[in-house]
């Protein structure tokens, strides 16, 4: 079944040869970020998994 | 024409680092703090009225541990070896020392002496020293004689400053304790001279991670912490005369404050400076947050190698675990890249029984790795425990008199070293 | 060393008890060396005795060899033994195994040291080298001889020096593919500045890590409809329920935690944390959905683009995790996924 990873380590995913990963933000927040209100972190973790599952369905 | 205060000595007038040698071979306590003969005597009321004056701390205990007794000490935070520099009277610029002083003239040194701190804050993971046994063989502080001090925190106070207190209580305890050295003659001085690099001998650089994330995983240099540093360098002196102090005690292994203090691979390096290679500087270099920045930092820090200092090859070592490797291999990369002979210094984390690969990630360019052992590899602690100092009982459960403890060496304090001043090493069975 | 008392194990042939015709009989304790075993007697030297011999049927051993391993070494408890010795296996299948998991029960229960024979090719070796010291043979039963000489000559060194006294460039025992920490002489800072010195002129140096090549798995096709998928939720940053009710491991995890989240809308902190020892928590406790993202997914399914989220959560803590282990759970979590309608998986990684 097709499996996409949200890292902060594509070094680690490229070496372990995973075919759809995605960077993430930071290692303490992958899909976070503190420094944001409420909204716009909310947004930009919308956008991100938005980007993991277009990866799903991206043939690879 | 104005004079100079003839009590006024100016850093410039000092050349180089002078690391004034006064050997400890034992510790006792004693109405004063003062050195006799290699015998380290100190007044705990002194040094307890001393750290107090820090108002974050309730109270603090004092105690002592020698090689070959039957005592343990856990919940470790830091441990640190006493100085003190002869110009400014203080120690670790930035934080409980002056700038002006730092890397220059004469430090005196209570060499064979340790500061132990041993306090349990929120979030710790163990650390454990002992002076006899299994565990006392593995760590350079089961030969040391240690002053352990365990501060009691003000209650209610946050964690960070609650991190910083304990910390400061530490190198408090340090400078205090040099001071003894003042009035004694050193057994030796060791000067660190660096020549200018001699035409037709490679030029090389030191690549020096440093983890800092948050709250218990902080290095300070010069008492900033290098959470947000681009790739910075420094000195060689500036490390070895107490630039870099720790506050890590919630990863698994404690890169403690002696180890910086002492780099190994400084003090390497300065001993086949101009004679094989050249040191031109140490680059500090923060294990980032993102992989944006990791690999900022790796190509800013190969290319400061490379085009500013003139290098031909770096040494880099690394300050962390899995996320660390990352920073490794991207930072291979970028050297390797930009033509720079590259050698790593890992810790491994190949697993209790050593059967998993021991780094998390490798840079197919990185043939040239050097290994201080496999942090991870569990080890049956045999010791007699007559004496228990900081707690009964390890984070873990384990009761912490146990003559048979299961530990990773990453819990032994002074059996991991990130910069290689350890005999330890992995051996393919 | 005055009377060790050795206990050998030999199928059912090497027994001399009857070829594949008797592969299923149960175990017998004969009193002495059997067959071979008087030669390994010998070989052993004066010292060493071996007091009793375990046979067993192949067969016998093969339909549980760890179960059938541990009720063979009670069966050897009452001699006493001070070392255990298996094979020689040469290359076959079932007897190597056979030898290989009776010496691992042997050291664990009754704490001794233990060596099994076997030959590089033998199948019990990519078991079970990393649990157990394996003395070298060859494939075949014709190199008896030398087979003997090094299982004698192993367990002498493993009972007389330790485990790690072997090196198996010098010993005639196999590769463990373990890496074991020992104190050495020169430090790891100066053996660097060497290296470096090494490389910088050219010269030759060896590293002291090989480098990993990783194995690729062919990619799954993609999902089709997104909105007709439901999808399942991994993550390796420990995001547990407050109080750790399934008592999860913060590193070295052997398992995953299914952290129910059918009712759940959004990750909010204090209900929900991480439990990992290798990352800073602090960011993730004040919101754990900056880890795992199951409010934009419920967003998501409201609003039509997914058809929704697995009821759990499978969680663990990503650090120090064994890459054997983690293929296990991997495989583990894709066939729970199967059974459960889930066709994509979102993983989410500190």
């Amino acid at each position: 079944m097709p499996a996409v990873l949200i890292t902060n380590l594509p070094t680690v995913a490229e070496a372990m040869a995973v075919p759809r990963y995605l960077n993430g933000v930071a290692i303490p927040h992958v899909l976070g970020n503190p420094a944001l209100d409420a909204i716009h972190e909310k947004q930009l973790r919308r956008r991100l998994v938005e980007q993991a599952l277009a990866l799903l369905c991206t043939a690879k | 024409m104005l004079r100079k205060a003839p009590w006024r000595k100016e850093a410039s007038d000092a050349v180089d680092l002078e690391l004034a040698r006064f050997p400890v071979t034992d510790v006792q306590f004693g109405p004063a703090t003062r050195l006799s003969g290699r015998t380290l005597l100190v007044d705990a009321a002194a040094l307890r009225r001393d750290l107090l004056q820090d108002d974050r701390l309730a109270d603090c205990q004092v105690d002592l541990m020698r090689p070959g007794e039957a005592v343990r000490v856990v919940h470790v935070v830091d441990v640190i070896e006493p100085r003190v520099k002869v110009l400014t009277d203080d120690y670790f610029a930035g934080i409980t020392g002056s700038m002006s002083s730092l890397g220059l003239g004469r430090t005196l040194v209570l060499k064979g002496a340790a500061v132990v701190v041993s306090c349990a804050l929120p979030s710790a993971q163990e650390g454990v020293i002992d002076m006899t046994g299994t565990a006392a063989g593995l760590s350079k502080f089961g030969q040391t004689c240690n002053v352990v001090v365990l501060p009691q925190l003000q209650p209610g106070l946050p964690n960070e400053e609650a991190a910083r207190a304990a910390m400061e209580c530490g190198l408090r305890a340090a400078v205090h304790l040099a001071r003894a050295a003042v009035a004694a003659d050193p057994e030796a001085v060791d000067t660190l001279h660096w020549a200018e690099p001699a035409p037709g001998i490679p030029r090389v650089a030191y690549l020096y991670y440093l983890y800092s994330h948050g709250y218990g995983r902080e290095r300070l240099l010069y008492g900033k912490t290098t959470r947000d540093i681009l790739p910075t360098l420094v000195h060689p002196n500036e490390v070895l005369d107490g630039a870099v102090v720790q506050c890590g005690f919630t990863m698994p292994s404690k890169s403690v404050t002696y180890n910086h203090q002492n780099c190994g691979i400084i003090r390497s390096l300065h001993r086949r400076h101009n004679i094989d290679l050249a040191l031109t500087g140490v680059v500090m270099i923060n294990h980032n947050l993102t992989f944006a920045d990791k690999r900022r930092s790796a190509h800013a820090a190969a290319r400061l190698a490379r085009h500013t200092l003139g290098c031909a090859g770096v040494i880099v070592s690394k300050d962390g675990g899995g996320q660390a490797d990352v920073d490794l291999a991207e930072c291979t990369e970028a050297c390797e890249g930009v033509g720079l002979k590259t050698v790593l210094v890992v810790k491994e984390e190949g697993g209790e029984a050593g059967a998993a690969y021991p780094l998390v990630v490798v840079s197919p360019r990185a043939d040239a790795i050097v290994t201080t052992g496999n942090g991870t590899e569990h080890i049956h602690v045999f010791n007699r425990v007559e004496r228990l100092i900081g707690g009964d009982t390890l984070y873990e459960g384990q009761d912490a008199a146990s003559a048979d403890l299961e530990l990773p060496y990453n819990y032994i304090v002074g059996s991991v070293d990130f910069e290689g001043d350890l005999l330890i090493r992995t051996r393919e069975l | 060393m005055a009377g060790v008392r050795v206990v050998h194990y030999l199928n059912q042939f090497f027994g001399q008890r009857g070829g594949e015709e008797q592969a299923h009989l149960g175990p017998a304790l004969v009193e002495g060396p059997v067959g071979p075993g008087a030669i390994l007697a010998q070989k052993l030297g004066p010292g060493y005795s071996v007091v009793g011999t375990l046979i067993c049927g192949d067969n016998y051993k093969s339909d549980a060899p760890e179960e059938r391993s541990r009720e063979l070494v009670e069966l050897a408890r009452h001699l006493r033994p001070d070392l255990v010795l298996a094979g020689p296996a040469f290359a076959a299948g079932r007897y190597s195994i056979a030898c290989a998991a009776f010496g691992v029960a042997a050291a664990k229960q009754l704490r001794i040291p233990a060596v099994a024979s076997m030959a590089e090719s033998a199948p019990g070796a990519d078991i079970y080298r990393r649990d157990l010291v394996l003395a070298q043979c060859g494939d075949s039963a014709r190199q008896m001889a030398e087979a003997l000489d090094h299982l004698a000559a192993v367990g002498r060194k493993v009972l007389e020096q330790g485990e790690s006294a072997l090196d198996p460039a010098v010993d005639p025992c196999l590769k463990r593919g373990l890496r074991r920490n020992v104190l050495t002489t020169v430090t790891a800072a100066d053996r660097a500045v060497a290296m470096l010195v090494a490389k910088l002129a050219g010269q030759p140096y060896q590293t002291e890590v090989p480098l990993l090549s990783a194995e690729r798995t062919t990619p799954a096709p993609p999902v089709q409809t997104l909105a007709a998928t439901r999808i399942g939720l991994v993550t390796t940053g420990g995001i547990i329920p407050h109080g750790n009710p399934e008592r999860l491991r913060s590193h070295v995890a052997d398992r995953y935690g299914h952290v129910p989240i059918g009712a759940v809308d959004d990750l909010r902190p204090g209900e929900f944390e991480a439990n990992h020892g290798g990352f800073f928590h602090g960011y993730v406790n004040d919101d754990p959905d900056r880890m795992v993202p199951l409010d934009v997914l419920r967003d998501m399914t409201r609003e039509g683009r997914i058809a929704g989220v697995h009821e759990y959560l499978f969680s663990l803590a990503g650090t120090g995790t064994f890459p054997e282990v983690s293929r296990r759970l991997g495989a583990e979590m894709a066939r729970e996924y199967q059974h459960a309608g889930v066709h994509a998986a979102l993983v989410t990684s500190t």
